[in-house]
This record gives C-alpha cells, sequence and structure tokens, in this order.
C-alpha cells in the first residue's frame, strides 16, 4: 500500500491514469489522480465524497443479498510536513440521516493510512441499517497535499464501490447520462457543502431533453437530496409538480441547481451508475456550470439630465448558452461623479450634463475549473461610462452649397446643413424643443481675415436636429487662403465635450473635417 | 425702410449698484463686462412680397457683416416667421443684414449668389445696445420650384446623395451644388433666370440637363429626371 507521485519540474503537460485491478475477482477501478500546484498557498481545505457506500449496500445497487461491504478512507499526506486531518462521516438511512465525527488524526510527510468506517457501524455508533454516508475532511495545507480516496469492497473484492473526493461546489451542475433498466441504475445526490439552509432542485430530463421531472428539496447543511432513479421510475414517485417518469423511460439526463444562490452556489454533487450484471459501480461527474464575464447591458449609458434608468447586468450561463439577467447579484453599485449621475442601487439616476463611470461589484461563478474540481468563483467589477446629456453636435445632412451672396467687395461660400444633437456615440439626442446655441472663436489660422465672435441659438425638433447655415463672406476672397474656427455648442447652459473645428475657405466650408 | 432703434438702455445692473460695484475688486468688474458683450438683443419685424403681403412661414436669417477689410465667418440658425409674416431674432452686438426666402413658394435662398439680382430689399441693421424692431424685409422676384429626380439608367434605382449643379446661364460664378435624399430626390427653389444643370453621382457619368436652360417664375414647379449611366 503507498502513494504514487509524477513529477514535472518543466511544468509540461501531461495526460495520467491510475488504474488498479485484480485478475482474480475482475476488480478493476480507476484511481483518481489529484492535480498539485507548486507555487499554491496554504489555506483550509474542505473536501466532500458524497456516495460512500456503508457496510449493509442499498438494494438498489443490485448487489446480492449477502454482500457486506467494508467502507474505508485511504488517506496519504503528499505534503512536506505533518498535518491534522479532520473527518467527519454522515450517513443515511430511508428514514433518518445523522453525523458521525471520527477522532482527528495528525498524519506525517509522506505517511499512509486507512480510516476503517466498519467498525462504528458495528459498534452502532452509526446505524447498521445506513446505507450510504457522505465524508467530509478538512485540512490546511497546498491543493492536494492530503490525497483521499474513500472505497467500499466485500472482501473477496467482488462487488463494490469507490467515491471521489471534490472540492467543488457550485449553483448549478450539468450532469450526463443516467440509465435505468434492468440490470442498471442510478443514483443522483446533491447535498448542501454551506453554512447556512438551501433549496435544491435536482431534474431529469428525458424524451430527448423535451420532458423533464424535478424535484426541490430545503436543504439544510449537511444534508443531502438523493434520488435513485430506477425507484422513482418502478414505484411511480411523483415530483415536486405531481408528475412522474414514463415506466418505460430507460436513459437521459440531469441538473442540479441551487435555487437559493444563483451566482456562487454551495451545492455539492455525486453520480452513480451500477451495472448489476457485473456488480459494478462507476462514479460519474457533473459539470460545474461556468458564468461569462458579467457586464452591463447598456455600455456604454447616454441619456439626458434628471432620469432614472434601470441597470441590467448580463452574463452568457455556460450550461445552455443562454444571457441571464444577473442583476440582483450586483453589490457596491457607485458612479465615480455623483454631480453627474448616482448609481447606489441598479437606479441610475442622471443628474447634469457631464461624464462619468458607474461601477459594480458581483460575484460569479466563472473560469476553468480547477484540476481539483473546485469551481472558482472570483468578484468581477465591470464598469459603464456614462454620458449624461448631449455630447456634440453634427451636420447629418447638405442639402446645398455654393458661393455666397456677399457684400459689396467680399466675396465667399455658404453650406445650408442639417445639424443634429448627439451622444458622444454618434446617435441622436432625440430631445425637442430643446435651445443650443453656438459661439464662433476664430482659430490660430486666419489668412481670411475673419473678425469678431458670432453667437446663435437653435431649437431641435424631434430627432435632435435643426438646420443651419454656415458662411463666410471675406474681401480676401477669392483666394486660396483659409481660417480655422473653433464651434463651441451649449446645452442646458452647458458647453458640450465636443468642439467643432470649422474651415472657412472662398469655396468651401468643412465641419469636423467633412 | 423704417428701421427703429429702441431708445431704452439696456443694462443688467442698476446704474447705482453699478456704482457701487465700481469700488469692489476687479474680477467683479471684469465678470460684468463679459456678461454684458455676450448679451443678445432682439431684432423683430416682417416678411412681405414685394406688393406688399405678408410672408407667414418665411424663414428668416441675420447675414453678418462688417464695413471695411477681412470678412466674417457665421453659423447661422433662421428663425421662421408667423401667419403674419412676424418673426423675432435673438443676435448679439454687431451689424447685420436681415434676409428671408419662402422656398416653397419660390423665393428663393438669398444666401446664394445664384439669388442675387432678384430685386429684394434686406435691411441692415446695427446693434450696438439696444433691440430693433419692426423692421421690414421685402422678398424679391418669385421663382420657382425644381424638383429633380436622379436614377441609375436601366436599372431605374435611385441614385442616393446624387449631386445637381444648378447655374447662372449668364454667369458661370453663380451655382448652387444641391446633394439628393436617400431616394434620389431633391427640391430647390431657384430664382426667376434661365438655369443650366448637371448632375453627377460618384461611379456615375455625368449628365447635363438635355433641354438646355430652364426658367422658372410665379412659383410654379418644374419635374426633371436624370438618368445617369454607370462608369
Amino acid at each position: 500500500m503507498g502513494g504514487l507521485t509524477v513529477l514535472l519540474p518543466g511544468k509540461e503537460s501531461l495526460s495520467a491514469s491510475h488504474i488498479v485491478f485484480d485478475e482474480v475477482t475482475g476488480l478493476a477501478a480507476m484511481m483518481k489522480l489529484f492535480y498539485r500546484e507548486t507555487d499554491d498557498k496554504p489555506r483550509n481545505h474542505s473536501l466532500l465524497a458524497p456516495m460512500l457506500a456503508l457496510s449493509q449496500p442499498d438494494r438498489g445497487l443490485g448487489f446480492p443479498a449477502t454482500t457486506t461491504l467494508i467502507p474505508q478512507i485511504f488517506l496519504r499526506n503528499a505534503g512536506p510536513d505533518s498535518t491534522l486531518v479532520s473527518l467527519k462521516v454522515d450517513w443515511r438511512n430511508e428514514t433518518k440521516s445523522g453525523e458521525f465525527v471520527l477522532q482527528p488524526l495528525t498524519l506525517a510527510s509522506g505517511a499512509v493510512t486507512v480510516v476503517n468506517v466498519e467498525d462504528p457501524q458495528r459498534s452502532g455508533q452509526i446505524p447498521g441499517d445506513a446505507s450510504w454516508a457522505t465524508v467530509k475532511l478538512a485540512y490546511v495545507g497546498k491543493k492536494a497535499d492530503l490525497i483521499p480516496v474513500a472505497i467500499s469492497y466485500d472482501k473477496e473484492l467482488r462487488y463494490g464501490l469507490q467515491t471521489p473526493f471534490s472540492e467543488a461546489m457550485s449553483r448549478m451542475w450539468a450532469g450526463g447520462m443516467w440509465h435505468v433498466d434492468s440490470t442498471h441504475n442510478t443514483f443522483i445526490a446533491t447535498g448542501n457543502g454551506g453554512s447556512g439552509p438551501t433549496t435544491a432542485e435536482a431534474t431529469l430530463f428525458y424524451n430527448g431533453g423535451k420532458d423533464k421531472y424535478r424535484i426541490e428539496k430545503k436543504l439544510a447543511p449537511g444534508e443531502q437530496l438523493w434520488l435513485d432513479v430506477g425507484k422513482v421510475l418502478r414505484d411511480q414517485v411523483v415530483d415536486s409538480e405531481g408528475r412522474t417518469l414514463p415506466p418505460d423511460t430507460m436513459t437521459g439526463s440531469y441538473e442540479l441547481r441551487d435555487l437559493d444562490h444563483p451566482y456562487v452556489g454551495q451545492l455539492y454533487e455525486g453520480k452513480l451508475v451500477i451495472d448489476k450484471t457485473y456488480g459494478h459501480a462507476a462514479y460519474g461527474c457533473a459539470s460545474c456550470c461556468q458564468y461569462s464575464v458579467p457586464y452591463f447591458l447598456v455600455n456604454p449609458f447616454a441619456g439626458p439630465p434628471d432620469d432614472d434608468f434601470g441597470e441590467t447586468l448580463e452574463s452568457t450561463d455556460s450550461c445552455g448558452g443562454l444571457v441571464a439577467n444577473v442583476t440582483d447579484g450586483g453589490y457596491d453599485w457607485a458612479s465615480s461623479n455623483t454631480a453627474i449621475a448616482t448609481l447606489s442601487s441598479p437606479t441610475l439616476h442622471t443628474v447634469a450634463p457631464g461624464s462619468a463611470t458607474g461601477s459594480v461589484a458581483i460575484q460569479l461563478q466563472h473560469g476553468r475549473v480547477l484540476p481539483n474540481g473546485e469551481c472558482p468563483a472570483p468578484v468581477f467589477g465591470p464598469t459603464q461610462p456614462l454620458a449624461v446629456g448631449p455630447y456634440q453636435v453634427e451636420p447629418i445632412d447638405t442639402a446645398s452649397q455654393g458661393p455666397a451672396q456677399c457684400p459689396s467687395g467680399s466675396a465667399g461660400w455658404v453650406r445650408n446643413v442639417t445639424n443634429q444633437l448627439q451622444y458622444q456615440n454618434g446617435s441622436a439626442y432625440a430631445v425637442d424643443g430643446l435651445t443650443v446655441s453656438d459661439t464662433l472663436s476664430i482659430g490660430s489660422t486666419n489668412e481670411l481675415g475673419l473678425h469678431g465672435q458670432q453667437t446663435g441659438q437653435a431649437t431641435t425638433t424631434g430627432d435632435g436636429s435643426f438646420p443651419d447655415t454656415y458662411s463666410v463672406c471675406s474681401t480676401d476672397c477669392p483666394s486660396s487662403g483659409y481660417s480655422n474656427v473653433l464651434q463651441q455648442w451649449t446645452a442646458y447652459g452647458v458647453p458640450l465635450p465636443h468642439v467643432n473645428g470649422v474651415v472657412y475657405k472662398c469655396q468651401s466650408i468643412t465641419i469636423d473635417g467633412n | 425702410m423704417p428701421v427703429h432703434h429702441d431708445r431704452r438702455k439696456l443694462r443688467l445692473v442698476p446704474r447705482s449698484r453699478l456704482l457701487s460695484l465700481l469700488l469692489l475688486n476687479l474680477c467683479v468688474l471684469t465678470y460684468l463686462a463679459r456678461a454684458e458683450a455676450v448679451r443678445d438683443y432682439e431684432v423683430s419685424g416682417t416678411v412681405l412680397t414685394s406688393s406688399g403681403r405678408a410672408v407667414p412661414g418665411a424663414s428668416v436669417i441675420a447675414w453678418p457683416f462688417i464695413e471695411g477689410e477681412g470678412g466674417v465667418a457665421a453659423s447661422l440658425h433662421p428663425v421662421r416667421a408667423d401667419h403674419e409674416g412676424r418673426f423675432k431674432l435673438k443676435l448679439a452686438r454687431g451689424s447685420y443684414q436681415i434676409r428671408a426666402k419662402d422656398e416653397l413658394h419660390g423665393y428663393p435662398d438669398p444666401s446664394f449668389l445664384l439669388s442675387a439680382g432678384s430685386g429684394a430689399r434686406f435691411p441692415n441693421v446695427k446693434i450696438e445696445e439696444a433691440d430693433v424692431h419692426d423692421v421690414q424685409v421685402i422678398l424679391g422676384e418669385q421663382g420657382g420650384i425644381l424638383r429633380v429626380y436622379v436614377r441609375e439608367q436601366g436599372t431605374m434605382r435611385p441614385i442616393a446623395k446624387a449631386k445637381v449643379v444648378v447655374r447662372d446661364a449668364r454667369d458661370a460664378e453663380a451655382f448652387v451644388e444641391l446633394t439628393a435624399d436617400e431616394n434620389g430626390n431633391i427640391q430647390f427653389a431657384v430664382p426667376h433666370k434661365a438655369l443650366t444643370l448637371v448632375a453627377e453621382a460618384s461611379g456615375y457619368s455625368s449628365q447635363v440637363f438635355q433641354d438646355g436652360e430652364v426658367i422658372l417664375a410665379n412659383g410654379d414647379y418644374r419635374d426633371l429626371t436624370f438618368d445617369l449611366e454607370r462608369n
């Protein structure tokens, strides 16, 4: 008995499998390999093995009635230091459940030990008719410093199964296939690994995913929702909606969901498919569902002052690929400038023209599932540029232009345009009846000898547009010279951030290069 | 033409208060001076035809000018006359010519050199420290309205943003370049004079209006179609 370590000093990529078999009994078992990261830092680890079969096997496993299993927990300290391991066994029978706490044990570096769970069951500390248990262990160290395996085999190693340990808890698990017929059965379990109660939902999909069977259950910490799918079929157990699975159904998929924690869940899971012919049981792992990086639905935001706007945060769920509204998970809503806009909840209130940045924090399960099966849940901080009020005035159409009718002795050009009040992204600031004013200031180049500072006012129509006539007359025309003019627009009495550059020539007028 | 200047002195602050403010620091005085400089004055009046009939809905602008060398650049915002042809403009200090047009009825845009010589009487006003009222703007000779449709030869599809140049047949320097809308349409009020037309668009051969000069008067409409050939 011992352990196995594969070292990759150059951090190469390697796929490795470990199989144990017994030619006499036909036993074969995959031994899970645990991934270790040398850069990892020591911390508290809590691992769960959700489906340890106890001495008296569940009848649903299909083992011969005389079969007695020997439940054991194999532990190896692969870390450099000794570590204290605490162990608990949450057992359950047909009607009851309970907790049995084993003595903490200290494992020296490299030490291997086997914890026998058969004895406490034989002594009555765990009821004899308890068929299943969830094993919980905790230690302090780096990831996979402790290598645990929970196994249950009969003494001939003919019948038995093992249950993997995992640190993973999730809001949602997408499971693979369940299989029930005369020679197969499937057990599906999900448990509450959190410190408070939660509502778990287990859904069995069948008929090509078109129909579903749904069980919902409030779980106390440590409690499990357990589905013996063969029994559900055989006994026509009704679901939370009063439906039953059609008796001829044999396969389907499943999903587990933490209804009370939609963003960072506290459910762990386990699945067991039993081949009754050979007495083999195969554990299947569901995939924890991930969210994509969350974002503001409206980004950037642009709107008028003194208005309320309901913010929406969205993210794509890797399970199903649908865009989910995750607004409820947001907290610490804030605006960088409350004189421009306030954002203290999902409601944005615009105050006055100007720019600011909205922000929010949200924790979601996201990213690559870690090698130990852990589903990471980082905190994100999506931001949203806020543009309150209009940003610019730009021409959207030129109806006519040509030589101007100027006072005697001068010549010039005139261009009739439709100007439009716009947001920064160029979309119309569609406010009817808004008075805008402009001031023209002579720029650094003035080859046409322009004088003075012109001002004017206009009123917008429903799409934010208004007619405007740009003109120039100069005694220096005709010539090839030009004058640069800055056009500052004002709305709501506040200068717009964008200042137009107008180039006046004797035979053309361009506005912002157009 | 009667141009009445309001004799009332316009001040932002009462004289007595201004005197007391003179005792205050220079910054305050600077601010007041700036406030006075950007003060808007009102210019109001009526738009009439040469026969003295009011022109409801006329578009009125104040065309700035200076006396002497140099020039003026502007961004002009027209106002619409009411149902009795009356208008009000808000203007800063300066010299302006008050111009008007009624394109729907064939009174063309006076901003263009093409419209010169129509006999219009556009008064000059000089705004110093008072509003100006009772300005009379007399439109010139009534021209007509061109409705031009530019399309692609063969497919007959409209050519969006096509250009049509309307030129004075007797003065090549006087012209207006018109831009078609998304449907290839242009509507434009032209003066009562002989005009030539050329249509052009990117990717197409330009085309001169084949039927020679166009002359419109009395608010008449004329529909023209250009079929441009692809290059």
